[in-house]
């Protein structure tokens, strides 16, 4: 029998001092065609992950709800297969196929088991060229989505977020348009189309996982062999995407609602500022992980709610800064109230070295466990392609953040947190918030 | 395949290892052989609230989460019917952090009167939050009690309604902690860049001295065989009809459990699945429909829901519904579709194994369930269901006097 030891329980055992983060930039290879495609392989798996990413986000569109049906409408039918011969295909391999959208980008993400890509790939570049946007499918979808889109608009966070993007970046402008209940009968099969073969050319490619040189010569043979289109601009001027509303609060009533949902927020600087890592640092502290502070405040202090959080949503020409909660309805009030506390905290007091070492030390560890591994790899390369920023980007970021003092972040968020500066957005039962 | 070592401490600590030289990340997961049927019908969520408390501060530690995200890691933990799960990442630099932090919560909590306020306020938040502020939110509120009339499994993990968690008291608290959280009630994972020798020491160093528990005596109330069917209405204010199907399934370790799971992928997983072709595709009477298993260790529930477009019957949509069930009982399964179902089995599980973490918390659920290798011998299982068992299964499973069924109705506007 082993002797039992009694550790020293009172101190934390040692330090952390963490390894350097290396984040090599992906292989670029060019296909027959032009096409670049990114490789991030990995030893020791038998997964592939494929990412085509083309600039066909919502802001292109010219109807709303356009780009969201071409994109999930891809599968629905080409010149080739029917949809349920698609959907053979896909299933019998075991793959899963996630249809994304963006404001700036849409795309597909395959991943697979590795022993089927010579399967799969010519399936995918069909996808791309083929698609045909059958009616009947097109009906389907949007009796389906509008059902959906019925259900979720019952959510308070569901309506607190479209409202919210609304109110931010304006409603007639490329990143503020949202869909309404009414929107979708108007979609019709030649727009679809229209957009189709307008934004689904020119595109990028990343590989990642498992990757040997047949899947290589597997991808320039099928998707090298594209013929590509020159992309037409549709959106030309920088003042498209942000037409901001003068107001600054919006009340939406939800009756009977047992919690309000809350949104704080205001357009903020873009990934390339040169103040960005510093206002990332900032947001982490105020709401960007568990124990931020409105966490600490608003749930492990007064168990207003399940969750709070803060985050920056960065898109190609804009960013936005928000904080996001849901309240006991009858705390809306003093939440609102905590959250302006907190922002006002952060421009009037220096934050203790002892707290930024925390969330350097949090940050820090965050970035090895997110750039672990291809696939997340891909997921970060993929980030940065799509908002038209250097890879190398993240690594800097990351140094600049590990420079920052208690100094440097008091100006910072006189800078972007005045809660002043603030647009606010409720939606519960506001007859009897007052 | 996952490659791993195992061992025993003295008082009862079951211990995992598995090596993964490539990565900067350790994860450590600790799994509590303790979940919602192990609480009093009058006492229900109490699993899940104490959950919550062991974050509130331990003997030494005044706080789990900062240490920890002091030292580059990030955590979180879950509660279902049967167990509660912890697990964490860290970079291998602080390692030996992640073991301080979770043997002093085994050790003992602070039980401060305070974490236990906060937290009954939090999980009442987490409650309306995705259970009654939500259309259909509280479907598992209803359908538990409707299938189950013995069984713990007839009240959710979160709790049978809010007073229960509204009067969970500090002698409740310390009772349960006594009881099920002890070396001897545990796994634990570590995964990573570490070497077994490494970890056996530090295990010993950190988790030997906390003694093991009373010897725990399992008598679950077990379900009676049901033979009515049964069926239940509610009206809510939600913008469609729903419909929620449900059988008893076999025991999380029967072999049978492999033909359900594949039966429920053919009726639902992916877009050629049988029901998303006929009722929402051909016939579209649907606007979305989904069949899953709860997987729960004494006998979960196979489950057919659904949401029906305006002007569609609760009648026609049943008989449809059945209909495609009927098929599978006196029909044999085509051998492609059969493959296509256990090829969707096998590249879930290989998904499954991708994250270090993600490996650290199935070697520990399968040592739950018995023993970790069950882990890379779980395709086999899939691979080794037949078309026959697939039809006997389907024939014993959707027996009509064992139905269970929930209309979820939308209120008329006026």
């Amino acid at each position: 029998m082993s002797k039992i030891i009694h550790p020293d329980r009172t101190k934390m055992p040692q330090p952390a001092g963490f390894e350097k983060l290396n984040i090599a930039d992906p292989e670029k290879i060019i296909l027959d065609n032009g096409l670049a495609a990114y490789i991030i392989p990995e030893e020791n798996q038998e997964v592939t992950r494929l990412d085509m990413v083309f600039d066909a986000g919502t802001s292109f569109q010219d109807t709303k709800l356009q780009a969201a049906a071409v994109n999930n409408l891809l599968s629905e039918g080409t010149q080739s297969h029917t949809s349920v011969q698609i959907a053979e295909i896909l299933d019998f391999h075991g793959a899963y196929t996630d249809y994304f959208l963006t404001k700036d980008t849409a795309g597909i993400t395959l991943y697979g088991l590795t022993k089927y890509y010579d399967r799969l790939l010519p399936l995918m570049g069909e996808l791309i060229t083929e698609a045909i946007f059958p009616e009947e499918e097109l009906a389907i979808y949007t009796d389906r989505k509008k059902q959906e889109y019925l259900v979720n608009i019952q959510k308070v966070h569901y309506k607190a977020s479209q409202a919210f993007n609304k109110l931010i970046f304006g409603e007639n402008s490329a990143y503020g348009q949202v869909a309404e209940a009414d929107d979708f009968r108007k979609l019709i099969r030649e727009s679809l189309l229209d957009f189709y073969h307008h934004h689904y050319r020119n595109f990028f490619i990343i590989l990642s996982g498992k990757i040997d040189d047949a899947l290589l010569q597997n991808l320039n043979r099928i998707l090298g062999a594209i013929q590509r289109k020159k992309q037409q601009e549709t959106v030309t001027t920088a003042t498209d995407f942000v037409l901001p509303e003068p107001q600054q609060q919006q009340l939406i009533e939800k009756k009977e609602a047992l919690q309000s949902a809350l949104r704080l927020g205001t357009l903020s600087i873009s990934r390339r500022h040169p103040d960005y890592p510093g206002l990332n640092l900032l947001n982490t502290v105020l709401g960007g992980y568990f124990g931020s502070r409105l966490m600490s405040s608003i749930r492990e202090e007064k168990g207003y709610t399940y969750g709070i959080f803060s985050a920056i949503q960065n898109h190609r020409h804009a960013g936005l800064f928000a904080v996001a909660t849901e309240v006991n309805a009858k705390y809306t009030a003093e939440a609102l109230l905590e959250i302006k506390h907190q922002m006002w905290r952060l421009c009037e007091e220096k934050i203790s070295e002892t707290e930024l070492n925390t969330v350097k030390n949090y940050v820090y560890g965050t970035y090895l466990s997110n750039f672990d591994g291809s696939v997340r790899l891909a997921e970060r390369f993929k980030k940065s392609a799509e908002l038209e920023i250097p890879f190398s980007f993240y690594k800097e970021s990351l140094e600049q953040m590990m420079q920052h003092t208690p100094d440097d972040l008091l100006a910072l968020a006189g800078k972007y947190l005045n809660p002043a500066n603030m647009k606010t957005l409720i939606v519960g039962d506001i007859s009897k918030l007052v | 395949m996952i490659s791993f070592d195992r061992f025993k401490l003295n008082n009862g600590l079951q211990v995992l290892v598995h090596h993964d030289k490539t990565t900067p990340i350790v994860a450590m997961n600790i799994l509590y052989k303790v979940g919602s049927r192990d609480e009093e019908p009058d006492k229900t969520g109490f699993a899940h609230l104490f959950e919550h408390l062991m974050f509130g501060g331990s003997v030494n530690i005044p706080q789990f989460d900062k240490p920890l995200q002091n030292a580059g890691g990030q955590n979180n933990a879950f509660t279902n019917s049967d167990f509660t799960n912890y697990y964490l990442t860290l970079p291998k630099t602080s390692l030996e952090t992640a073991f301080w932090l979770e043997s002093d919560r085994m050790l003992s909590l602070a039980f401060g009167p305070k974490s236990l306020d906060v937290q009954r306020q939090v999980v009442i938040e987490e409650f309306k939050q995705n259970y009654l502020n939500q259309p259909y939110g509280d479907v598992y509120l209803l359908l538990k009690p409707l299938v189950y009339k013995k069984h713990p499994y007839r009240w959710n993990t979160i709790g049978k309604d809010i007073g229960h968690i509204e009067k969970a008291t500090m002698p409740d608290v310390k009772a349960f902690y006594k009881k099920y959280y002890n070396p001897d009630n545990a796994i634990l994972c570590v995964a990573g860049d570490v070497e077994t020798e490494e970890i056996k020491q530090l295990t010993e160093k950190w988790f030997g001295e906390i003694p093991s528990g009373e010897k725990l005596q399992h008598h679950y109330p077990q379900e009676p065989k049901q033979t009515e069917a049964r069926l239940l209405t509610v009206e809510r204010d939600v913008p469609q009809d729903a419909f929620y199907m449900a059988w008893h399934m076999p025991k999380r370790t029967d072999k049978n459990y492999y033909a359900c799971d594949l039966l429920s992928d053919i009726l639902s997983n992916g877009n050629s699945s049988r029901l998303f072709r006929r009722l929402v595709k051909e016939k579209q009477l649907l606007s979305e429909v989904n069949a899953y298993i709860s997987g729960d260790l004494d006998g979960g529930m196979f489950l057919v829901s659904g949401k029906l477009y305006p002007e569609v019957t609760f009648g026609e949509t049943e008989k449809a519904v059945m209909q495609e069930l009927n098929n599978l009982t006196t029909k044999p399964v085509p051998e492609e579709e059969l493959q296509k179902v256990k090829n969707k089995a096998e590249a879930a599980l290989v998904f499954s194994e991708i994250s270090v973490l993600g490996r650290a918390m199935a070697l520990s659920y399968y040592e739950m369930l018995g023993n970790a290798e069950m882990f890379n011998s779980e395709v086999e299982r899939y691979l080794n269901v037949q078309t026959e068992d697939i039809q006997k299964t389907a024939a014993t499973l959707f027996q009509p006097d064992r139905k269970n069924v929930l209309y979820y109705k939308a209120k008329k506007k006026l």
